[in-house]
């Protein structure tokens, strides 16, 4: 067998997953037409995650006749697709075509920049990609996966980019300098991820072809009695297969990254395509992508009956590395009854009602995480690391300790709606001073009196004890984004509802209501509920 | 009559409790949380205190759902003792039975559940919900927010135990300086679950 890389083309759109959420629909399912009309001139596509596509250059391209009628013609149909599904959004798109997925990653990325497709000629690929920065791998994670064993899945980017941030440190700036080294001392110094990188630079596939010939009978049928009309019948009885298969595999130490799956109905309507994990086929990623190609096919080919059969084939099979399991006990009960109970939720509401929190860092206390939707994590290897960056202390200009229970987005940011979705914007309250005045801040941060009571909605609450006011600059360098606001911390107690009728000359009663603590803040004359200590 | 039916159910497999943090712990006896338990928790401090009653069990390896805080301070639970990776907040939709519904099966898969009611949630519906929280062995920590409009009493569920948490005082804030730096907080647990009232007073976060 040649060890030599496949001819693909890639098809990618610029952040596709943050432009879905502005439109508010799940990266997939917004996708899917994208693909559909794809596979009208492809049938067997490949898709890495929503956004790409990927999908062999071998028969498209001799049908269409060439290369570069075929980057055409997938260029126009994908613009054709984006311009009927999402007419009013700006988004970019390129299609590459070169030997191997990374060049053609890259190829693709090109094209995005430049807007028209870009082939790489054949066995000029090496020599293009030579030219090309190792950055470049940060951006194609989703298409090539991860490089190295060692690090685990695309989900991992952070720890990944400081691989990438090690190679510039060593001077190792293009694929080409890095093909210049020894595969030897690659991976010697990096390991998995050495050897890895050692292929991609030289414009090799990233997993070398199997060196002993698989043996043939690896195509899994399953065949229901009858129809089966419920999605979710299909999707566990398949589960079940797909754990036998992956296992099946890793007990002779292999591991499937391309899948071919099909679906058939009672009335002979079919469903076929093709898979790809660079990172290698867990029984999880089978159902999830067979979760998937399901909806597409029921979506937008509407069978007319129910699925009679489920065929799992293997079509590329690599040596299995074994995964490290977590530093203590790796995967529990717990973890994967969690995990099931999150996928049924998800299924139930839709995964973006069911989120991980995910450390993004912000002084603003609603920002400071972000909602990852649960599909987009594993949950069953979830650690620490992924939900809270370790290595930051604290953040200039973040509240200080105790955090608040409850927070509120003040920031009325439109191009991060996406992120803090989950998030409610805050309520404008009222912060008065002794003579009812609103409560102003001066260029000087000095406060026009001050602040003795706050209403929140129709209650009043006596201000107790305040600090502050805290500023914030936020990017006073860019006119769109910049910010300026102050945050006021304050204690109050409800004012009790007697007291708010006018009354003279009444000695102030002992109030027993509780004391309650709110951060307010101050943003373009408003003042808005930032956080609640609840 | 009554043994006869005993040995034929056999001895039924209690699950250990919850561990709890040790400023919390004389508050529930040695026992810690016990599994199958509603607790509502109410007061000022209701949701500092629900956190930190489940920080200890998640960072034994229990999974925590918050359920319908959407505003939920992360940095909050991590002080609290939260282990974070452990977290999984849930926006269900807000109508009874389909809350219901989505609460049930994260009760499949989650130990410890901190919700807030939806407004409409009915007192059948959520009897029902207590039934799966006693069956399937996890703890329901019902939450009452006062603060978020849209959260409903806690009061539509017969909690088995009561906690009432209320600030008794902020320290280190001034008029006009400082900061908070540190908030008291009187714990008191009751309830029909319990064979006595117990207070304390606790310093949060704890």
């Amino acid at each position: 067998m040649l060890d030599a890389p496949t001819r693909v083309v890639v098809a990618r759109v610029a952040q596709w997953s943050a432009l879905a959420a502005a439109l508010g629909r799940s990266a997939r399912s917004a996708f899917e037409p994208i693909v559909q009309r794809v596979v009208a001139h492809a049938p067997l596509v490949e898709v890495a995650t929503p956004g790409v596509i990927v999908f062999a250059t071998r028969g498209p391209s001799r049908y269409v006749g060439g290369d570069q009628s075929l980057a055409a013609l997938v260029h126009s149909v994908v613009g054709d697709a984006l311009r009927a599904d999402l007419p009013d959004a700006q988004t970019r798109f390129g299609v590459g075509i070169a030997d191997g997925r990374l060049a053609a990653a890259i190829a693709a990325q090109h094209a995005c920049a430049s807007g028209e497709p870009l082939v790489v000629p054949t066995h000029a690929s090496t020599r293009w990609l030579a030219t090309a920065p190792v950055r470049a791998l940060i951006d194609c994670v989703d298409i090539i996966g991860a490089v190295g064993a060692g690090v685990p899945g695309a989900d991992d980017v952070a720890s990944y980019r400081d691989m990438v941030s090690l190679l510039e440190r060593l001077g190792l700036y293009r694929f080409g300098d890095v093909a210049a080294l020894d595969e030897a001392h690659l991976i010697a110094r990096f390991g998995a991820f050495g050897r890895d990188l050692s292929r991609l630079s030289r414009g090799l596939d990233r997993h070398p072809p199997l060196a002993v010939e698989p043996p043939p009978d690896r195509v899994c049928l399953l065949q229901f009695d009858g129809p089966v009309e419920s999605r979710d019948a299909v999707v566990d009885a398949t589960e079940v297969l797909a754990t036998q298969l992956v296992d099946h595999l890793s007990t002779q130490g292999l591991a499937m990254v391309r899948l071919h799956l099909l679906l058939e109905s009672d009335h002979g309507e079919r469903s076929e395509r093709m898979w790809y994990r660079a990172e290698g086929f867990s029984a999880r990623a089978v159902v999830e992508t067979l979760r998937w190609q399901l909806d597409a096919w029921i979506l937008h080919d509407t069978p007319t009956s129910g699925v009679v059969s489920v065929r799992l084939s293997p079509e590329q099979l690599i040596a299995h590395t074994g995964r490290q399991s977590a530093l203590w006990g790796g995967e529990r009960d717990g973890d994967r009854h969690a995990q099931r109970a999150v996928r049924r939720v998800a299924d139930m509401n839709g995964a973006e009602s069911i989120t991980v929190p995910a450390w993004r860092g912000d002084r603003d206390p609603a920002r400071t995480f972000q909602f990852v939707r649960s599909d987009a994590v594993d949950l069953e290897r979830r650690t620490a690391g992924d939900a809270v960056d370790l290595t930051v202390g604290e953040w200039r200009g973040a509240l200080p300790s105790p955090a608040p229970s409850l927070v509120f987005d003040a920031s009325r940011v439109a191009a991060d709606v996406s992120l803090t979705a989950a998030n409610s914007a805050a309520d404008p309250v009222r912060v008065l001073d002794v003579s009812g005045r609103t409560v102003m801040v001066d260029a000087r941060h000095a406060m026009s009196g001050e602040p003795t009571c706050v209403w929140v909605g129709d209650t009043a609450y006596d201000v107790v004890a305040w600090a502050g006011p805290w500023p914030l600059e936020e990017r006073w360098w860019d006119a769109r984004r910049a910010r300026r606001a102050v945050r006021l911390q304050v204690v109050v107690q409800a004012r009790e509802r007697q007291n708010t009728a006018p009354r003279q000359n009444t000695a102030p009663r002992q109030n027993t209501a509780p004391r309650q603590a709110m951060v307010v803040v101050l943003e373009r004359r408003v003042w808005r509920l930032a956080a609640w200590y609840a | 009559m009554t043994t006869d039916l005993r040995t034929r159910l056999g001895t039924p497999t209690v699950r250990a409790p919850l561990p709890v943090v040790a400023p919390l712990a004389p508050l529930f006896g040695e026992a810690g949380l016990v599994r199958g338990r509603t607790v509502a928790c109410a007061g000022d401090a209701a949701l500092s205190t629900a956190l930190a009653l489940s920080a200890a069990a998640t960072c034994a390896g229990s999974w925590l759902a918050v359920v319908g805080v959407p505003n939920l301070g992360i940095a909050a639970a991590i002080e609290a003792g939260v282990a974070v990776e452990r977290i999984v907040l849930a926006q269900p939709p807000r109508a009874s039975r389909e809350w219901v519904a989505t609460v049930a099966a994260l009760v499949e898969g989650f130990e410890v559940l901190i919700v807030a009611t939806p407004t409409s949630l009915s007192a059948s519906d959520a009897r029902r919900l207590q039934t799966r929280v006693m069956a399937r062995q996890a703890v329901l920590i019902v939450v009452d927010l006062p603060a978020l409009s849209s959260v409903g009493e806690a009061s539509v569920f017969a909690s088995d135990i009561d906690v009432h948490a209320n600030t008794v005082s902020w320290s280190g804030i001034e008029r006009g300086a400082a900061h908070i730096t540190q908030r008291t907080v009187q714990v008191r647990v009751n309830g029909r679950r319990c064979s006595s009232a117990r207070e304390r007073t606790i310093t949060l976060p704890c």
